[in-house]
């Protein structure tokens, strides 16, 4: 990052309004996950109809970017810091919507669901939704202040997701073991449980493209991996 | 003078051919401060400022991420 702005103001404006709108759309994915998240685990269907309706916010904002990401490209040629930053945000920026699109499809799977699932299975979607939602709001700090130790600390935890995912599974495998007429909600949670896994390997993207912003170069070696979530 | 200063986009590319096609057999020097054409052509890019030599490096690593402050902020437009 460069202490210096740009000779051409407005194109110091184009570069501040693409990271001003990615931190508001960051903001907005982290709110859609957290809601969800709390929506699954109080069965709250009320919930779920605001977190399906406020995904279109999320798809307008990645346009947005989108849009602006294009006429900078145009414009501007960006070279080095700036080319970095632009390719960086058009690819957190389509993570952040696969978020989005994640905690919409978590919402809609809630709605068949009763109020008396079993405690130690709500415990562990619990564990693993807020284990994602740390990492979610972690990785979108580490962006803010541009921290490279932080995206390759997010990178390594998750491999804890995978963990996490792993024993949420066998949990979803117990409740259809009590009663095989558990089978339609037991697929509804298996979907829930892989969508939060799934989001975590979005927040890993994230962490990457951040790194790369950062230092110019990708995180070197495979991504660590827990136990098989599926 | 820049490489190819005031010609139109066709006469640009073909002195870019040009170079393309003799640096099969030549080391070729330009000198430009057309940053989108140093890219082009060139696959060693050498930063100079008030004549001495900041940063010399491949042109990937010179515009995608060079080592050095101040090149960075001359070919993303901080100083000029």
């Amino acid at each position: 990052m460069s202490d210096i702005t740009h000779i051409v103001k407005s194109y110091e404006e184009e570069l501040q309004n693409l990271n001003d709108n990615l931190i508001k759309m960051g903001s907005l994915v982290e709110a859609q996950l957290s809601d969800s998240m709390e929506a699954i685990i109080k069965v709250d269907k009320e919930a779920a109809d605001k977190i399906i309706s406020n995904d279109a916010k999320v798809n307008e904002l990645r346009a947005t970017i989108e849009e602006q990401i294009v006429t900078v490209l145009v414009k501007r040629a960006p070279m080095a810091i700036d080319l970095r930053l632009t390719i960086s945000t058009l690819k957190i920026s389509s993570d952040l919507e696969r978020i989005g699109d994640l905690a919409k499809s978590v919402a809609k799977k809630i709605k068949p669901l009763p109020h008396d699932l079993p405690a130690e299975l709500i415990s562990s979607l619990r564990r693993l939704g807020d284990l994602v939602q740390r990492q979610l709001k972690d990785v979108l700090d580490a962006y803010l202040n541009k921290s490279k130790d932080s995206a390759i600390k997010i990178w390594k935890t998750d491999e804890k997701v995978d963990d996490l995912t792993h024993a949420a599974m066998n949990e979803v495998a117990d409740f259809l073991g009590q009663d095989k007429k558990n089978l339609d909600l037991a697929t509804h949670l298996l979907f829930v449980t892989k969508n939060i896994e799934r989001a975590g390997d979005h927040i890993t993207n994230i962490a990457e493209s951040l790194f790369y912003l950062i230092e110019g170069e990708h995180i070197e070696g495979a991504r660590p991996k827990g136990k098989d979530p599926s | 003078m820049s490489l190819a200063q005031h010609l139109d986009p066709i006469a640009t590319a073909k002195i870019e051919e040009l170079i393309d096609e003799l640096k099969k057999s030549y080391t070729i020097v330009i000198v430009t401060h057309s940053m989108s054409q140093a890219v082009r052509v060139s696959q060693r890019t050498g930063f100079f400022h008030l004549g001495k030599i900041i940063e010399v490096d491949t042109t990937e690593k010179i515009f995608k991420n060079p080592g050095n402050k101040m090149t960075q902020d001359y070919i993303t437009g901080r100083f000029g």
